[in-house]
């Protein structure tokens, strides 16, 4: 990606940039360097709603400029034309802003980053010619453009000078809070999975598309307020103002200053400004030149942006620092003491889905035991190629049923059908009485189906524990407002979750001091153990496990083989691809084995193991001699 | 009624120039995995090339020959020196690169050719017509189609009859195989940007004479190529002249009956549509994720 990583902790170097921003005037009081300023601030109100889309969601706009253009003009026609009071006016053009995000976003959001790159550069060309044409000359003046009404607070006007400064210094202020606040509660954590992998983020419940637009909304409704602002530095508004290299300037003040950092896109807007003018001085038509090569220089060599750079020179330079000032390092959490007691209990205890298709509590009640899983006739076929043909399978409940067979067997395409991530071109998947048709992937983990993928999706920019406090969450659903207002129901919603990601871990035996580790720095071994916690976390009924001793070495297939027994002592039913032969034979009660996307045999292991046929699948037909 | 086929005819014309546009944009796609936002103003600014080498007084003709070459000479180092150090981070890199290149090339045309923009640009097709019936036809538009038609005929007996054309499919397919396979990847990449290169002088000479030769001239061309690109499949060579036929006429038609400010507007409601109905396009294939 472009942004390498997406920064959790940057409260503190935003608060800092801020106050510098607050005291500035004070050490230079030029109008000039004021009139910069002012402008960056800005425009870094834009950037920094774009960071949040780009930096930690994944998703490209080159066209938000528009929305500046949607604040600016909505305000200054309602005020003209209505005249309705300044700040009505402004409410209503970020509303407006955040309706039409709402519904470019919904569009935007199916497709993949290079067409919404795409879209949203054409869609700035496109808005800037509809300015410029007679259809909304009535409203907007057309070409020759239209007055900004004159606005002031308390005699102060905030047209400019210091007045529009602080004005824009409070609403940078207000923004940024609000992007650090989102990137910290629950849906922006859920973003950050989302820019990672959406099919990770589906089958964690998280709803792909709504979580993408909310952060085309907050981005659209922030470039709003900041065109309100940049109409009060205009004084006039003329299409020529919105034109489309304002976008793609936007984009690139942004990415000069670090992606996923929020702090950077402030620190670039500034130094757009004040390098551009200081140039401009010198050589009037060369800062668009040295700025393109500033962006191309900063993209090629460092992706991390000016922000990255800070944070390189700041590792460097803290020893050098009295012992003091230097922040201390991530502190372990406090040894958990009641890890100690019975994870498995503990992790039973606190599930409260008793509605759910099979809850993890009802399975030991015992009795007969009847099937969780069914799978009938289920048949895949990407044009003449079946690979699945057929194909029956029967989970009974809290078993852990393995399914084996060489490679392109049909394995994981069976693990796709039966979480829905590809639609089966014939047949049926129940999961207990209920037929699994039609239902999409993320309700379907919603009605308890877990899965893990072969190549474990963690974060890398995220830690374990909200790695696995993110999978928790019984639903993703509910409006966003609640969660950045911190409303309690809101924090007992995470509480829950962080109390359940916990002993999800505890229950695999995770080791409580590696859990404040980043997801980028753990080993293969414990990627696979933080992707299975991730995935009971929420505990579901049934957990799909797709080739968790891939690539293992014995021990750490020997860790893996302990969480799924740990797993199927909480009374979740496991379905499992598995190569290992030792590692089947260890933790399976029952076992399917594929090959050609049809059934060969299904039995115990040690029955299947046996098989002739399955032996000569696996080993060759020369085994027979 | 006459009216109507005249701007379709000329819309076709349009179209294919807009498909030359976007062949370069899909050529680059499948051989280095990014659509370049850069190839417009690739093409504006080696038009300007070839207008400072007409100024500097040998003849139109020659300059562009010479500016054919230096086409080529051009895109390869843009290739070189934005695409190709550290081409390993990812296609969102590669992607904000061209954009940055975007802005680097319009800068540029601004800085060295720029003080008296827009210049009026020696016309190389003749003015003439001929009228079949009620109907005018231009003798330009003609001629245009008929280059455009040889470029791609060009291109498309590259493909299926030489060594280069099956390596530049391999890239095309899958370019992680194609390098395991012994085909030089980069190598490729720098030939089909020399390539789109040229390609690229060849739209900025058709499209520099209609209209006046400035920095942005290539814009709104860039955007219907792009609008091309999609309608035909972001992964077909062919279909994007079929595509830009689509995006010409349709754009043609709107600007005549309905207004010229919704002719950018109606390309962009052909991509939605495209993207929302069949977002391979018409002749792209659908690609398989693996996990």
């Amino acid at each position: 990606m472009l942004a390498v990583r997406a920064r959790t902790r940057v409260t503190v170097p935003t608060l800092v940039l801020l106050l510098i921003l607050v005291l500035f005037p004070l050490v230079d009081d030029g109008v000039r360097m004021q009139s910069n300023l002012t402008l960056a601030m800005i425009y870094a109100i834009g950037a920094i709603g774009l960071d949040v889309l780009a930096g930690y969601t994944g998703q490209f706009s080159f066209g938000q400029f528009v929305y500046f253009a949607i604040g600016a003009y909505v305000m200054s026609a309602l005020e003209t034309h209505a005249h309705l009071n300044w700040v009505l006016a402004v409410v209503a053009a970020v509303l407006a802003a955040g309706l039409v995000a709402y519904v470019l976003g919904s569009a935007l959001v199916r497709l993949q980053h290079f067409g919404s790159a795409l879209a949203t550069f054409f869609l700035a060309a496109v808005a800037l010619d509809v300015l410029s044409g007679n259809r909304l000359a009535r409203f907007t003046g057309g070409d020759s453009g239209m007055a900004v009404p004159s606005v002031s607070v308390g005699g102060t006007s905030l047209m400019g000078g210091d007045g529009l400064y602080y004005a824009s210094l409070v609403v940078l202020a207000a923004g940024a809070l609000v992007c650090i606040r989102y990137i910290h509660v629950r849906a922006g954590v859920a973003s950050r999975v989302v820019k990672q992998n959406q099919l990770v983020a589906a089958v964690l419940g998280i709803r792909v598309n709504r979580e993408k637009v909310r952060a085309h909304v907050l981005a659209g409704m922030l470039a709003a307020l900041g065109g309100c602002l940049f109409a009060f530095s205009l004084g006039f508004l003329s299409p020529e103002s919105f034109d489309t290299s304002q976008s793609i300037d936007l984009f690139a003040i942004a990415a000069v200053g670090g992606l996923g950092s929020i702090a950077g896109p402030i620190v670039g807007a500034a130094f757009f400004f004040i390098v551009t003018d200081a140039l401009s001085a010198a050589a009037p038509s060369s800062s668009a030149l040295l700025f393109s090569i500033v962006l191309l220089v900063v993209v090629v060599f460092f992706s991390t942006g000016l922000f990255g750079l800070g944070e390189f020179l700041w590792s460097r330079a803290r020893p050098l620092l009295p012992e003091a000032l230097r922040r201390r390092p991530a502190s372990p959490p406090p040894a958990q003491p009641r890890a100690a007691a019975d994870p498995v209990a503990a992790f039973v205890a606190d599930t409260d889905l008793g509605t759910r298709a099979g809850s993890a509590g009802a399975v030991l009640a015992g009795g007969e035991r009847e099937a969780l899983l069914t799978v009938r006739d289920l048949t895949l076929a990407f044009g003449g190629v079946k690979a699945l043909d057929d194909v029956q399978v029967s989970v009974l409940r809290g078993d852990v049923h393995a399914i084996i067979g060489p490679n392109g067997a049909g394995k994981t395409s069976l693990l796709n059908c039966i979480s829905g991530i590809q639609p089966a071109t014939d047949g049926s998947v129940s999961l207990g009485a209920r037929d699994m048709a039609g239902i999409s992937v993320s309700s379907r983990r919603n009605l308890g189906i877990g899965r893990t993928f072969q190549h474990p999706s963690l974060v890398a920019d995220l830690d374990v524990r909200t790695n696995v406090e993110i999978g928790a969450y019984d639903r993703h659903d509910g409006s966003i407002l609640p969660e950045l207002l911190g409303l309690p129901s809101r924090r007992e919603r995470t509480r829950v979750a962080r109390r359940r990601a916990d002993e999800a871990l505890d229950l695999i035996e995770f080791s409580p001091t590696r859990r404040a580790v980043l997801a980028a720095d753990l080993t293969m071994g414990e990627q696979k153990q933080v992707d299975i916690a991730r995935a009971i976390a929420s505990r579901p009924s049934l957990l799909l496990l797709d080739e968790p001793t891939a690539g293992l070495g014995p021990e750490e297939i020997g860790v893996v083989a302990r969480a799924v027994k740990g797993v199927r002592e909480a009374g979740i039913t496991v379905l499992v691809i598995a190569h290992h032969v030792g590692f089947v034979r260890d933790v399976a009660d029952a076992c399917t084995v594929l090959d050609f996307g049809k059934v060969l045999t299904v039995g115990s292991p040690a029955d299947v193991l046996g098989d002739e046929r399955v032996v000569e699948v696996f080993v060759g037909a020369g085994a027979r001699a | 009624m006459s009216l109507a086929i005249s701007v379709i005819v000329s819309g076709i014309s349009f179209g294919l120039v807009i498909g030359i546009v976007g062949f370069g944009l899909v050529f680059l796609y499948k051989t280095t995995g990014v659509a370049n936002f850069a190839v417009g103003n690739m093409a504006m600014f080696e038009t300007f090339i070839v207008y400072e080498l007409w100024k500097g007084g040998i003849g139109i003709w020659p300059s562009v020959a010479i500016g054919m070459v230096l086409g080529g000479v051009f895109a390869l180092l843009v290739y070189l020196g934005a695409l190709r150090p550290f081409d390993g981070r990812g296609n969102s890199n590669l992607l904000v690169r061209t954009v940055a290149l975007y802005l680097l090339l319009r800068a540029m045309a601004d800085v060295f050719f720029g003080s008296n923009q827009p210049y009026n640009f020696p016309q190389l097709l003749p003015h003439s017509g001929f009228s079949v019936g009620p109907v005018d036809i231009a003798w330009a538009d003609l001629i245009t189609i008929g280059i455009i038609l040889a470029i791609g005929g060009a291109f498309a007996a590259m493909f299926r009859f030489t060594d280069i054309g099956l390596q530049l499919t391999a890239v095309s397919q899958n370019a992680p195989i194609a390098r395991l396979l012994g085909v030089r990847v980069r190598r490729l990449s720098a030939l089909a940007y020399v390539l789109v290169g040229m390609v690229a002088l060849v739209a900025g000479l058709l499209v520099a004479p209609k209209q006046l030769l400035s920095s942005n001239m290539m814009d709104p061309l860039l955007l219907y190529g792009f609008a091309a690109a999609v309608v035909g499949g972001l992964t077909s060579l062919g279909g994007v002249f079929v595509g830009g036929i689509v995006v010409g006429v349709v754009t043609n038609l709107v600007s005549t009956y309905v207004g010229g400010d919704l002719a950018l507007a109606s390309a962009f409601v052909l991509l939605l549509a495209t993207l929302a109905v069949r977002p391979h396009g018409l002749f792209g294939s659908p690609s398989i994720q693996r996990l």
